[in-house]
């Protein structure tokens, strides 16, 4: 998917230069090709399309701040030329890898908002992936302590649901 | 200027909240998620013990985690065929996620014959209710583990030894196992229905 739409229209397309309008309001540049890996981008281009200057055309992006699109900028970059060349999936892995591995909590659930509005899915899964390891195998409380979130179940609640499923508490990673 | 750095200040201890807040008002930013994007993560976990503990985090999660859209879903009343994950039998399921198994269904058919886990609630004897609940059933053969989930009515009290059963299958056909095991189960269970979920993942 990605290949295809990078490939027929890189060598004429990678010169172009688009703008993007992030949230807090900075303008920043970036290729048209990967520009075309974002839905909302992308159908605000086609339907401006004539439009003769491209470098004219800002297109508004108000979901997504600044410092989380120029990280996903670099990402989607080097991820279509990646994508462009016959490469074995192992390199694509690793570099997924790579880009995921120190990301923050806080980060990481940014960038899955943003990959989710801008349509970008072969981040999303990436990413959620990663967030889905990093809860595997851990205990109720350790998930909630680990994400902070706040526990609304009453006790006499939670101590049925547990009674519904016990070995399903067994075996955890201790915290 | 002051308040530019109060709300810094703030981001920055919101950054350590994970250990130490326990506001009511707080909000976590992993709920900022939306549904969509929250199921999909769930749809990473394998149902034990991860989405069962997921769903005891908090309403919201309970809600998701258990939502039957993480399932493919076996229905033979199921009218609307265009609903994603339903399927009228458990062939054409089975096809549909031979993707995910990459293996043959033909295949699939003749070599599951491995260990299969039961795995069910605990009868409430102090409310003498009838109680709604899934039975799990797990099966393992070559390199994948399938769970196949049929929700049940219990009416009496479980010998605790079948909360956790494993007993052999034999060489049975895969729609066998489903009617193996809740024959079995049938002793002790009344169906709600006849609608099974299933999910597969290689095994580790």
């Amino acid at each position: 998917m990605a290949s295809s739409s990078s490939s027929s229209s890189c060598s004429s397309s990678s010169e172009k230069k688009i703008t993007l309008k992030s949230s807090d309001g900075e303008a920043l540049n970036v290729e048209k090709n990967v520009a075309l890996e974002f839905e909302p981008a992308k159908g605000f281009l086609e339907d401006n399309s004539e439009e003769a200057d491209d470098e004219a055309i800002v297109v508004p992006l108000p979901n997504v701040s600044a410092a989380v699109l120029s990280e996903l900028i670099p990402y989607v970059k080097q991820r279509l030329e990646l994508s462009a060349k016959p490469v074995q999936k192992k390199l694509i892995k690793a570099f997924d890898d790579q880009f995921t591995r120190h990301l923050s909590d806080d980060k990481l659930g940014e960038l899955m908002l943003a990959a989710n509005y801008l349509g970008v899915n072969y981040l999303l899964d990436v990413l959620c992936d990663v967030t889905a390891d990093r809860i595997k195998n851990k205990s109720v409380e350790y998930v909630r302590e680990f994400l902070g979130i706040q526990n609304d179940f009453t006790p006499e609640e939670e101590a049925e649901l547990r009674a519904q499923c016990p070995w399903a508490f067994e075996g955890v990673d201790q915290d | 200027m002051e308040d530019e750095e109060k709300i810094n200040s703030e981001r920055s201890t919101k950054r350590f909240k994970s250990k130490t807040m326990k506001n009511n008002s707080f909000i976590a930013p992993i709920n900022n998620l939306d549904d969509g994007c929250l199921m999909h993560v769930f749809s990473f976990l394998s149902p034990i013990p991860d989405r069962y503990n997921t769903a005891l985090v908090c309403h919201r999660w309970n809600y998701l985690a258990c939502h039957p859209r993480l399932w493919l879903r076996v229905d033979q009343s199921v009218k609307d065929l265009s609903e994603p994950g339903v399927f009228p039998d458990l062939k054409t399921a089975v096809s549909v996620a031979r993707f995910v198994m990459s293996v043959e269904v033909s295949f699939l058919m003749k070599q599951l014959s491995s260990v299969l886990e039961v795995r069910t609630g605990r009868y409430n004897k102090s409310s003498h209710k009838m109680n709604n609940c899934d039975v799990l059933l797990v099966a393992l053969f070559q390199d994948l583990v399938i769970y196949f989930k049929v929700e049940l009515f219990y009416t009496k009290p479980l010998p605790l030894d079948l909360v956790i059963q494993k007993y052999e299958v034999g060489s049975s056909k895969m729609t066998g196992i489903i009617s193996q095991a809740t024959k079995f189960a049938m002793q002790y269970f009344v169906f709600s229905n006849k609608i099974c979920y299933f999910y597969t993942k290689p095994q580790k």
